[in-house]
């Protein structure tokens, strides 16, 4: 690794350290809470969840490699605008894909495919990680991070579809005599499994009920 | 920095343009595919139908394209005309819902109806895509000539399950907006076609 003056080098840490830290010590959404438009609105079906975690990760992943493999030629003063573009780019492509595979999953995600755009997520690894790392370390960021958002977003839409709908990935999987739980399926619900899920990750990191 | 830019501006361009040129095709299939679908379930005994849309007089014409019409003319397996399948579509309570119903010329009734498109509150307003509200569209008879101005409102919504008429919609519990929603795009929809289907002069074939 070249050293420039002024470059912060971190040492230790290997390259897959960077895959553990996107998916639990940094996790994007119950870590650094980020992203939260999609994790709030597009998690009320499991597999809503799931195209919603992979697309947000493969463009993260796609712009991660370029904003790295081009961190040299970019200049310092248009890197935002070329990040942006980047990003744009790989969001309207997987709007084409999901089309492609599937009109039902692209309607019932509606808007929020092309909102990937803004998710700051995406931004804050191209310009905090992958415009200062190499292209390897760039993509055990990208695939950790986008790991590590799937699932949580997953952790949200298993809850949400099961009490709001008594489905799991639309298998009926509660009791016929089961009351769906509506409010699950709206926003509301969307906070209230969020919050949850957040007070049990960080119990866990502290490592167990205090007294 | 101009050249740096450009050349991302390139990279790009060139990742969309062949994303585009793959997907493409396959998208088109989708959505052909997806209303020819919607048709068949709206009116059954369809076995083919061709895009029409409004010219000038009036009169309905065909037309090749078929994303950008209204209505579809829909015929037997002897290829001869059984009814329409008309798109329309309104404001609901969240967005726009879209609805495809046919109307069979042969028994001056609407036959069924699909929601194409539809973001109603989960668990409420969504129930318009429900099969217990959507039964409520099967075989409404309306004449052709029933309608002689745009005021005219043949489909009635109730509440309480006091349903006595075919023209009369249940509302669903809890969601009467959305079920209203869907009763007004219906009856402004029919009374601005099927008078045009009564006076049309060319032979629709």
């Amino acid at each position: 690794m070249s050293t420039k003056p002024g470059e912060i080098i971190v040492t230790g840490p290997k390259d897959t350290d960077e895959f553990i830290k996107g998916v639990w010590a940094q996790n994007p959404v119950f870590v650094q809470v980020l992203g939260m438009c999609p994790t709030l609105a597009v998690t009320n079906t499991a597999s809503n969840a799931l195209v919603m975690g992979l697309a947000t990760a493969f463009v993260l992943l796609m712009s991660n490699v370029l904003v790295s493999s081009l961190r040299h030629a970019v200049p310092k003063q248009v890197r935002i605008a070329s990040y942006v573009a980047i990003i744009a780019t790989f969001v309207t492509a997987v709007d084409y894909i999901i089309q492609a595979v599937s009109l039902e999953v692209h309607k019932s995600l509606g808007a929020y495919v092309s909102l990937i755009v803004v998710n700051c997520l995406i931004l804050g690894r191209a310009e905090a990680f992958a415009s200062k790392n190499n292209l390897k370390r760039s993509i055990y960021d990208a695939l950790g991070m986008g790991v590590g958002f799937t699932l949580a977003l997953l952790c949200l839409g298993v809850v949400r579809e099961l009490l709001g709908n008594g489905t799991f990935f639309n298998l009926s999987v509660l009791p016929g005599n089961f009351q769906p739980w509506v409010i699950m399926l709206l926003p509301g619900g969307a906070f209230f499994v969020l919050a949850l899920w957040m007070l049990l990750i960080n119990r866990l990191k502290q490592g167990g009920p205090r007294d | 920095m101009y050249r740096t830019l450009v050349g991302i501006g390139l990279i790009c361009a060139l990742v969309i343009v062949t994303v585009f040129e793959v997907t493409f095709p396959i998208i088109k299939v989708n959505k052909q595919r997806a209303l020819e679908n919607a048709i068949y379930q709206v009116l059954a005994n369809t076995k083919s139908f061709s895009a029409y849309h409004l010219v000038g007089n009036n009169n309905l014409q065909k037309v090749t394209d078929n994303d950008t019409s209204d209505i579809y003319a829909c015929y037997d397996a002897n290829h001869s005309l059984i009814g329409f399948a008309i798109a329309a579509q309104g404001m609901g309570y969240q967005d726009t819902i879209a609805l495809l119903y046919g109307y069979s010329i042969r028994s001056e009734s609407i036959q069924g109806l699909v929601v194409l498109q539809s973001r109603e509150t989960p668990g409420l307003g969504s129930k318009i895509e429900s099969r217990a509200f959507l039964d409520n569209f099967n075989n409404i008879e309306i004449g052709l000539d029933a309608i002689d101005n745009e005021r005219q409102q043949p489909l009635e919504l109730i509440k309480n399950n006091s349903k006595t008429h075919t023209r009369q919609i249940d509302a669903i519990t809890g969601a009467t907006i959305s079920s209203r929603a869907v009763v007004v795009i219906l009856n402004r929809s029919l009374s601005f076609w099927l008078p045009i289907v009564a006076k049309q002069q060319e032979p629709i074939t």
